[in-house]
C-alpha cells in the first residue's frame, strides 16, 4: 500500500491529537465520580490503593480511578503533576508537598496542594553492612560512612535527620555519606561492599535481611529513632487544592473507600493480604511475608500524627532552609479531613 | 569614509577614472564592521526578545516557581558565584561543585581522546585493522552515553571513576569516527607526496597523516567535549553527590527552579569556556601552525 503524502499528515496529525489530549482528557473526565490518581508503583508504601481496588472499595463508593503511576523515588514527580492538575490525588513521600507548597508561601500566594491523609508510620529503617554488627550508635558517629538513600529529599533521610536533632541537637550528617540510589539497588550494593548502608523501607530493608546483605540497625517503627518518629506518617495521599474545593464530595468518597481498605488489610488474614501486597509492588512472597511486620499501609493518620511530621520532619526541613519559614502547618495539612481532634492542630510554625 | 583620492599628483594630469577613485579595501573594511555590527544588534535584540518572552510568560501565567524570571535567574546566579546564597542546600560551595565535574571532565575527555585519536589514525591507515575492530566498535557506538551510567555504578561504585567512565564512552565514539574520517579522507596524492620526500612508517603519521586529519580531529574534539558535557551532568545526577548534576538533580527535588536554571548556567558558560581553552588552543597548535585548510 502506498503512503500518501496526505495520509502521512493525517496520520501525524491523528497521533499528535491523541498524544496531546490524552492528560487533557484524563483530567476533564476526572470530575464528579472520576479521580485521576497518581501513586509511587511498583511501591509498597501505595498498597493501600491496590487494596482498595482489589476489595471493590472504589465501586462501594461509586468511584472510577484513572491510574497514572509514577516511578518509586519520584514523588516530586508526583506533586509537579499535581501541580500541573493532571493529577488530582497523588500517594507517595510527604516533604515534598512542604517544599512545593512553601514556594508559595513565601511570596505569601496560596499553596496549590494539600494533604489530606498519611500513613505508614514507622517505615524507615537504617540496614547496614554485617561488618559494623555489634556497634552503637556513637561509635559510628563521624566515621566516613556510605548510607544510600532513594533521592537527596528523601522522607526516610529527613526522618533521620530529625531524629538526629533530637537526639544530638544538630541535623548534621555525622560525617556520613549520603548517596542517591534506586531502592531496588540497594541491598545488591551492600553485598558488593560498595555501601556501609541505607536508609529506606520495605522491600529494600526485608530484600537485605534475607540475601544476608545487612542487618536492620535501627527501624523507626521499633522506635529506634525515638518515640515520636514511631508515629510520623512517611506516606501522603495530597490532592490540587482547587480539585478538592470543587470536588469535596469525591475526595470525602475517595477517603471513605481508603478507610475501607485500611479495614479490609486489618481483618483479612496474612496470606491473602500477602498476596495482594506482593502483587501490587511485584515482589516474591517470601519478602513481603518478611517484612509484614514492619508494614502498615494503612491511610489512617491523625491530627497528632500530622503534627508529629511538622514537629520532627517539619523543622528540620525549615532548619536546613529547604522550606520557608512563613510555611504553616495549616498550609500542608487539611485537618479536617484528617482523624482525630481537629482542635489540637498546630496553628503556627512548631 | 573618504572615497576620492587627492593626492598632488593626480590633481593636474587627466580627470582620474571611477575605478580609480575608490578605495576597495576601506569599502570592504566599513562594510564588514557594518556587517558585524548588524550581526551584533541582531544578535543582542534576539537575547532581548527571547528575555522579554521569558519574562512575560514567567509574569502572566504566574509561573515563578516553575520559570522564574530572568532577572530573578542573574540575580542568582550573581548570588551562588559571590557565595552569598542563603540557604545553600547542596553541600560543598559551587565553585568545588564545579570543579568536581570539570575534573571528571577533563580526564574522561583526555582519557578518550589518548585512546581514540590514535586508535582512529591507525584503523584509518590499515583497513585490515578497521575491518577487524569494526564490528565491534560499530555494535558499542549507537549505545547512548547515559546507558552506561548503571554498568558504571556495578563495575565502579558510586563515585569518580563511574562519572569519569560513563564520561569517556560519551566522548570516545564520535572522536574515534572523524579521526579515522580524516584519514580516510587524505588525498592519496598527498601521501604520494610524503613518500617522495622520504616519509615512511612514523614520520608518515607525524608528518603528513596527522597535519591532513587535524581538521576532522578537531571537529572530533570539539564534539566529543560536547558530549563530556551532557553526560557529566546526566552522570552526575546518579552516580556522585557532588558536581554541577548532583545539584541540577538536588534543586529538582527540592522544587527550586531558580537554582536548577542557574546550575544550568554555569554549566553552559563553564563548558563554553573549557571548548574555547581546549580546543582552541589544540587548534592555534595545529591548524593554524600547520596552516592546514581542509582535509
Amino acid at each position: 500500500m502506498e503512503l500518501t503524502r496526505r495520509a502521512a499528515i493525517a496520520i501525524l496529525g491523528q497521533g499528535i491529537l491523541a498524544v496531546s489530549t490524552d492528560w487533557g482528557l484524563t483530567t476533564a473526565r476526572a470530575s464528579g465520580n472520576t479521580v485521576a490518581l497518581g501513586m509511587l508503583s511498583p511501591n509498597l508504601v501505595s498498597s493501600i490503593h491496590y487494596i482498595a481496588k482489589k476489595t471493590g472499595a472504589y465501586e462501594r463508593h461509586g468511584l472510577t480511578i484513572i491510574e497514572r503511576p509514577i516511578p518509586s523515588g519520584e514523588s516530586s514527580a508526583g506533586i509537579e503533576e499535581l501541580l500541573r492538575g493532571h493529577l488530582n490525588i497523588f500517594i507517595g513521600a510527604g516533604a515534598e508537598v512542604a517544599r512545593m507548597n512553601s514556594n508559595y508561601a513565601a511570596g505569601n500566594n496560596t499553596p496549590p496542594i494539600i494533604v489530606i491523609q498519611g500513613g505508614t508510620p514507622g517505615a524507615t529503617s537504617l540496614v547496614l553492612r554485617h561488618e559494623w554488627e555489634g556497634k552503637s550508635f556513637d561509635d559510628l558517629k563521624g566515621r566516613p560512612l556510605k548510607i544510600a538513600v532513594s533521592s537527596p529529599s528523601s522522607i526516610h533521610l529527613s526522618l533521620f535527620r530529625g531524629y538526629l536533632r533530637e537526639r544530638y541537637g544538630t541535623s548534621a550528617n555525622l560525617g556520613w555519606q549520603f548517596l542517591n540510589m534506586e531502592g531496588g539497588d540497594m541491598a545488591p550494593m551492600l553485598t558488593a561492599k560498595q555501601m556501609d548502608g541505607f536508609l529506606h523501607s520495605e522491600p529494600a530493608t526485608s530484600s537485605a535481611i534475607s540475601s544476608g546483605a545487612g542487618f536492620l540497625f535501627m527501624n523507626a517503627g521499633r522506635g529506634d529513632m525515638g518515640a515520636k518518629a514511631k508515629m510520623v506518617p512517611i506516606t501522603f495521599t495530597s490532592a490540587n487544592r482547587s480539585w478538592l474545593t470543587s470536588n469535596k464530595d469525591t475526595a470525602d468518597r475517595f477517603l471513605a473507600a481508603l478507610s475501607d481498605a485500611n479495614m479490609a488489610f486489618t481483618k483479612m488474614p496474612k496470606p491473602q493480604m500477602v498476596n495482594i501486597l506482593a502483587e501490587w509492588a511485584r515482589l516474591p512472597n517470601a519478602i513481603v511475608s518478611l517484612a509484614y511486620d514492619r508494614i502498615d499501609p494503612r491511610m489512617a493518620m491523625t491530627v497528632e500524627g500530622a503534627q508529629a511530621w511538622w514537629d520532627l520532619i517539619g523543622r528540620v526541613i525549615r532548619e536546613r532552609g529547604e522550606i520557608s519559614a512563613k510555611l504553616q502547618f495549616k498550609d500542608v495539612f487539611a485537618t479536617d479531613y484528617l482523624l482525630g481532634d481537629k482542635s489540637s492542630s498546630s496553628k503556627g510554625a512548631a | 569614509m573618504k572615497l576620492v583620492k587627492t593626492s598632488p599628483a593626480t590633481r593636474d594630469a587627466a580627470p582620474p577614472r571611477w575605478a580609480d577613485t575608490v578605495d576597495f579595501a576601506q569599502y570592504a573594511r566599513v562594510k564588514k564592521r557594518r556587517r558585524a555590527t548588524k550581526g551584533v544588534v541582531l544578535g543582542l535584540l534576539g537575547v532581548i526578545a527571547m528575555l522579554a518572552v521569558w519574562e512575560l510568560a514567567s509574569r502572566v501565567y504566574d509561573l515563578e516557581v516553575l520559570l522564574p524570571t530572568p532577572f530573578t535567574v542573574i540575580g542568582n546566579v550573581i548570588k551562588t558565584l559571590s557565595l552569598r546564597q542563603d540557604p545553600w542546600l547542596y553541600g560543598p560551595n559551587i565553585y568545588r561543585h564545579l570543579w568536581a565535574s570539570l575534573l571528571r571532565t577533563i580526564t574522561g575527555f583526555g582519557l578518550a581522546a589518548a585512546i581514540a585519536i590514535p586508535l582512529g589514525l591507525l584503523l584509518g591507515r590499515i583497513a585490515a585493522l578497521r575491518e577487524f575492530f569494526g564490528p565491534v566498535i560499530n555494535i558499542l557506538y549507537p549505545i547512548p552515553g547515559i546507558a552506561w551510567v548503571p554498568l558504571a555504578i556495578l563495575w565502579f561504585g558510586l563515585g569518580d571513576k563511574a562519572v569519569v567512565f560513563s564520561v569517556f564512552m560519551a566522548a570516545v565514539f564520535p572522536l574515534y569516527f572523524n579521526v579515522v574520517a580524516g584519514v580516510r579522507l587524505i588525498s592519496p596524492s598527498l601521501v604520494d607526496a610524503g613518500r617522495c620526500y622520504g616519509a615512511r612508517g612514523p614520520m608518515m603519521f607525524l608528518k603528513v597523516i596527522l597535519p591532513a586529519a587535524t581538521p576532522h580531529v578537531i571537529v572530533g574534539l570539539r564534539i566529543a567535549l560536547g558530549n563530556a558535557w551532557r553526560m557529566i551532568v546526566a552522570a552526575e545526577m546518579f552516580a556522585s553527590s557532588t558536581g554541577i548534576g548532583f545539584v541540577l538533580i538536588q534543586s529538582r527535588y527540592l522544587f527550586r527552579a531558580v537554582d536548577l536554571m542557574t546550575a544550568m548556567i554555569l554549566v553552559s558558560v563553564v563548558g563554553y569556556g573549557t571548548e574555547k581553552v581546549i580546543v582552541g588552543t589544540i587548534e592555534r597548535w595545529t591548524i593554524e601552525r600547520w596552516e592546514v585548510k581542509s582535509a
